[in-house]
């Protein structure tokens, strides 16, 4: 057990971003979440994965998950908010974050791809997800499964699971998730992550 | 082209609704980032006060909380009930949010330090028994 006073619930700023404060904090569930300063009304997340092969990873996202990288500056500052973790000697000489998205820039999730640094890279240093850490939904289930295949990613079609274990994949997302839909699968990561993938959600 | 429609949710369709996005093409879209809870009340509220997403009113008596706002992802809390691996290193973000007011954001969160669990500590998958998807999963 770790005593929650241990816990570096709120940290310092790390570093300051148009002289606004970053920080870092726990959620309750232990989850730590990095907050940035961005110019929007409306809150934006992103999602990060700290892989050993960053470039394996970054192959899966564009391949299997159809997202597109992005790489304009602009769109890179103000959505998707991309940033070396400088708190961390180590991580702040990694090669910079490689950040992934879907159609939409507005308004739409990125996941950022992030390489451990080396002296972690041979250890598993972050828990070993049991359901999937995000839901992509993509044109052609078949093609990203294969394409998941080919990478060497480990998938299971949710039809194969058992009525408890789809049981788990009951988020209540109102739609956005699958329930259970033909079609979908779970790909998990060689660092532990898992993905859930689905088809496009039809139309009522 | 990205479509967007709108989704009733139960009996609370008249107050709430959730716009999802439907790839039609081949760009994929990431849809929803799950988060695990020890305490599902207590992460709800700290999303709220943290991060300004609001709870999907819907869903919170199912105990798997959909959050977000209206035109942003949704983030779902699912509860950590099974086993799983120790607390994060702090300087390894999961999420990173953008917030427009980091200053009420930093109070907020920090109101919640007391809601920290010890008990959100969880126990480690081997690799080898992780290698495959339908492992763990078959053991929740």
């Amino acid at each position: 057990m770790i005593a929650s006073s241990s816990l570096p619930a709120v940290t310092e700023p790390a570093v300051r971003t148009r002289n606004v404060p970053d920080f870092v904090a726990r959620d309750p569930g232990g989850n730590v979440l990095e907050f940035l300063h961005v110019f929007r009304r409306n809150p934006v997340i992103s999602l990060n994965v700290w892989v050993r092969d960053a470039g394996k990873m970054a192959d899966f996202c564009t391949a299997a998950l159809g997202l597109r990288p992005v790489t304009d500056a602009t769109e890179l500052t103000e959505l998707h908010l991309p940033r070396v973790w400088t708190g961390d000697a180590a991580a702040a000489a990694l090669p910079a974050p490689r950040v992934f998205t879907g159609e939409a820039a507005q308004h739409s999730m990125s996941l950022v791809v992030r390489e451990l640094p080396p002296s972690e890279a041979g250890e598993i240093v972050f828990p070993m997800e049991t359901v999937p850490i995000a839901c992509v939904r993509v044109a052609d289930v078949g093609a990203s499964q294969r394409a998941a295949a080919s990478l060497g990613f480990e998938t299971t079609p949710v039809e194969a699971l058992g009525e408890a274990e789809a049981a788990q994949l009951h988020y209540g997302l109102a739609g956005t998730a699958t329930t259970g839909a033909s079609g979908s699968f779970l790909c998990m990561h060689e660092n532990g992550y898992v993905f859930e993938v689905s088809g496009p959600m039809k139309m009522q | 082209m990205l479509r967007i429609c709108q989704r009733r949710i139960g009996a609370a369709a008249t107050r709430y609704s959730v716009r999802a996005r439907c790839a039609s093409t081949a760009t994929g879209e990431l849809t929803a980032v799950c988060l695990r809870a020890a305490d599902v009340g207590s992460s709800v509220q700290f999303y709220a006060d943290a991060c300004q997403f609001k709870a999907n009113p819907a869903q919170s008596s199912r105990a798997r909380v959909v959050m977000g706002t209206p035109l942003q992802p949704h983030v779902a809390l699912r509860p950590a009930a099974e086993a799983a691996a120790p607390l994060p290193p702090a300087n390894r973000p999961a999420v990173t949010v953008g917030v427009s007011n980091l200053k009420t954001a930093a109070r907020n969160a920090k109101r919640h330090e007391g809601t920290l669990r010890a008990f959100c500590v969880f126990v480690l998958w081997p690799c080898s028994q992780a290698a495959r998807v339908g492992v763990p999963l078959a053991r929740m």
